[in-house]
């Protein structure tokens, strides 16, 4: 038995360092990493204005989660004033995943505050997004919870998304000296506003290339049904949620039709259905900016236009 | 649980542990050990089937003792064994086939102007239910032939039905090679134990890498049968092949070697099926244990190729059909069996079917041409086969293989990238080229250099570990 745990050990070994190094450069490299115009860490900046106005708000919240559809596509100054609520977007990345958005939203939420949920349809069909969820093991070195870093690229047996993560790093350290020397379309922390809407293509012209992952899966039970828990628990506070369909290109909407119609039927059977038709906040492909889920700026105010209404009714 | 998931990782080295450092002195607590640490195995995916499990090992345990108990008596004793396969089967052909059969039922009578309001049940297939009523039955009717005595140590027998490495999708064992392993104390073998590490090894990249990478191309092929070419539709069909001998081979060698890390010597499933020179070799090499099976328990009853051509026919056509049934409830499996039945008779007809014994290129490193063309054809043969398998029906089985030889231009891209996996396809294949002679893969101990050893083991598992993707299910679980 000595034998073979001997050899067991040696054979395991030059895998165990060659682990251990991958891991251990990926945490020397995030904790040395400069945050200033990570995307990702725009997550702190939103978190603290949440906190913030969790501690000072005297007419009540209203947070919008959700990935990219959210971050690109509210015009929380406008929602401020309709609702008549501090308002804080802390939409980043659909990767990120519902699970991660509740957490990091619902503790700062009071009674009377409102959530407004506005998920992408792959969020209810794909279990693992985007490449693996190398999003959240990004946000989680980001935020320097190793443990649940390393926890997350076991679970998603994503092992690969350490090494890209190492290159993201290194690529962002020769970009290190300020945000000029950042490419144009790189995503930056730095192009939000205040309340933590995305405002850097406000200006530009929509893509011609979009990039997205369609919605054409099944309705993933487990997902709906931890969804259904989270906001009875929120409910249970006394905090008001909201399910809002995400926007979602003319286009790409009639061909995943019939996904997005079992979703909403998955939804509303367990007792959380969409405030609107899905159908309403799909808009024509042109108000869209580099994918179905992403607005440009007028595709913001027509979108603003169409859920405010429904919001305040919700809210009556 | 899955071999390639976490659970397993961890579930592994604790019931090793508690095997050889617990409970090694008692042989009865260590078969305990076994049984409870396989009903755990079993009961993860759902505790129900551990019900059904354990009334069929018990049926079985007791027809054996029974049959012991009337020995001289041949009536009672044919008696008893018939009841207990009726009883097993009845058991599977409720789970297993009861809505097929009542679907067609229906089918049928209505097709013949009789108005029937049929049901079906909605019931879930208890995994592997397949593999362990086969295991059961050859118990009770090995005791029935007089090859083996009953047992009466309970403990054991519900070690050798359940024991988790084959439980769900075998290597079906038969009662005398793995009961007599339960019955005796087992001794540590250093050189087992590695080697089983290796297989393991060895049947996680088959499924982790090969498989599961080859799913991805042959799920987008069979999902766009209307848009896509010949030319994809013929590598949908030949990633197929791949991910289904990853798939089931690989189970079975992380099977095998679990079971040696226990000091138990599961029988061989596969041996290198893809370098066979007809269909002939080609069912000798693929899922031996549930053909040797089919072979030792219902072919050679039937007469086998004793009793004259028609009768020779007829058994080879019905060992066929039952294998296809086998498979599922579905008559792209029934045809799937009458297929290679059709190419198997030829062989039967002509002699041939026992002609390629040895191993190809037998002492050379290359093929000949000949050789090769062989296998070549075997395998496209094969592919063929698969394609009928893996269709949701005969209508799109036809569907697919009338576009593939219509030699149509793709349509649609397929969005599937296949030059990674056909990498990995063609490293299987090197590996298994050169290794065609030994029992697995990764059977390198005969390598001097241990740096060389460690440095195979360290690159497999980087691949493992980089080109792994999503936790994927067996195929071969849904039998």
């Amino acid at each position: 038995m000595k034998r073979f745990l001997k050899n067991l050990f040696i054979a395991l070994l030059p895998l165990l360092l060659i682990n251990a190094l991958c891991f251990g450069t990926l945490v020397l490299l995030s904790v040395g990493d400069d945050l200033t115009y990570v995307n990702y860490a725009s997550a702190f900046d939103k978190e603290a204005r949440l906190d913030s106005l969790s501690a000072t708000s005297e007419r009540g919240i209203v947070a919008v989660i959700g990935g990219s559809n959210t971050r690109f596509g509210f015009d929380s100054r406008i929602m401020e004033e309709a609702l008549g609520r501090d308002a804080v977007n802390m939409g980043i990345h659909i990767g990120l995943g519902l699970d991660f958005m509740f957490d990091q939203t619902a503790p700062s939420l009071r009674a009377g505050d409102v959530l407004v949920v506005s998920a992408e349809y792959n969020q209810f069909t794909d279990r693992v997004i985007y490449d693996g969820d190398i999003a959240l093991t990004d946000m989680y070195l980001i935020k320097r919870r190793w443990g649940k870093a390393f926890a997350h690229i076991i679970d998603t047996r994503n092992f690969l998304s350490a090494y890209k993560l190492i290159r993201t790093r290194i690529k962002r350290r020769r970009m290190k000296g300020g945000g000029n020397r950042i490419p144009e379309n790189m995503e930056k922390r730095t192009e939000y506003n205040r309340y933590g809407d995305f405002t850097a293509h406000y200006g530009r012209t929509p893509k011609a290339e979009w990039h997205t992952q369609r919605c054409t899966g099944d309705v993933d039970p487990t997902t709906v049904k931890e969804t259904a828990d989270r906001i009875a628990a929120l409910r249970e506070r006394g905090v008001r949620v909201i399910m809002l369909p995400p926007t979602y290109a003319e286009s790409y909407f009639r061909s995943d039709e019939n996904a997005i119609g079992n979703i909403v039927r998955a939804l509303d059977e367990a007792g959380i259905g969409y405030v609107c038709n899905p159908a309403a906040v799909s808009y024509h492909d042109s108000l869209y900016y580099d994918s179905p889920y992403h607005l440009t700026r007028s595709g913001i105010d027509r979108h603003m236009a169409t859920i405010m209404p429904f919001l305040q009714k919700a809210l009556r | 649980m899955l071999f390639n998931s976490v659970s397993y990782l961890i579930f592994l080295p604790l019931v090793f542990i508690g095997y050889w450092f617990i409970f090694r002195r008692n042989l009865k607590l260590q078969n305990l050990f076994v049984v409870a640490a396989s009903y755990l195995f079993y009961g993860w995916w759902d505790w129900r089937f551990l019900l059904l499990i354990a009334f069929t090992t018990l049926c079985s345990y007791f027809s054996g003792t029974l049959l012991e108990r009337f020995d001289g008596n041949g009536k009672a004793r044919k008696w008893i064994c018939g009841s207990n396969i009726v009883l097993n089967l009845a058991i599977l052909g409720l789970f297993k086939y009861f809505n097929f059969f009542s679907e067609n039922l229906k089918w049928l009578l209505n097709a013949a102007g009789i108005e029937a309001d049929w049901f079906t049940i909605d019931i879930l297939l208890p995994v592997g239910i397949s593999f362990y009523t086969f295991q059961a039955l050859s118990y009770s009717i090995d005791v029935y032939r007089r090859k083996m005595a009953a047992t009466h140590d309970i403990v054991a027998f519900f070690a050798f039905i359940s024991f988790f490495p084959q439980l769900v999708a075998g290597p079906i064992e038969r009662a005398t090679n793995l009961l007599p392993q339960f019955t005796a104390p087992r001794t540590f073998d250093c050189d087992k134990a590695l080697d089983g590490m290796r297989q393991i090894l060895w049947g996680l990249f088959k499924k982790i890498i090969v498989a599961d990478n080859c799913a991805v191309i042959v799920n987008a092929v069979f999902g766009n049968i209307q848009t896509a070419g010949s030319l994809q539709l013929l590598a949908g069909g030949i990633f197929f092949a791949f991910q289904i001998y990853g798939d089931f081979s690989g189970y079975s060698d992380i099977a095998i070697g679990s079971a040696r890390l226990f000091g138990i010597d599961l029988m061989k499933n596969f041996d290198y099926p893809y370098f066979s020179r007809d269909i002939a070799e080609f069912w000798r090499r693929w899922h031996i244990s549930l053909n040797t099976w089919f072979r030792d328990y219902i072919y050679i009853p039937l007469g086998g190729s004793r009793e004259g051509r028609a009768k020779s026919i007829r058994n080879t056509f019905i060992i066929f059909l039952v294998s296809g049934l086998w498979h599922g409830a579905n008559w792209t499996f029934v045809c799937w069996g009458l297929y290679h039945a059709l190419l198997f008779l030829p062989l039967l007809l002509t002699g041939r079917n026992r002609k390629y014994r040895d191993t190809a290129a037998d002492g050379h490193m290359l093929p000949s041409v000949g050789e090769f063309l062989r296998m070549a054809a075997t395998f496209l043969l094969v592919v063929i086969g698969w394609i009928i398998f893996r269709a949701e029906n005969i209508g799109e089985a036809a569907n697919y293989l009338i576009r593939m030889f219509s030699m149509r231009q793709a349509a649609a891209v397929i969005d599937a990238d296949m030059s990674a996996t056909s990498i990995y396809v063609l490293l299987l294949l090197v590996v298994e080229w050169l290794q065609r002679k030994k029992d697995h893969g990764l059977e390198i101990e005969s390598l001097k250099s241990r740096g060389m050893r460690i440095a195979i083991y360290t690159v497999i598992i980087l691949i493992i570990e980089l080109a792994m993707g999503e936790t994927s299910d067996f195929i071969y679980f849904q039998f």
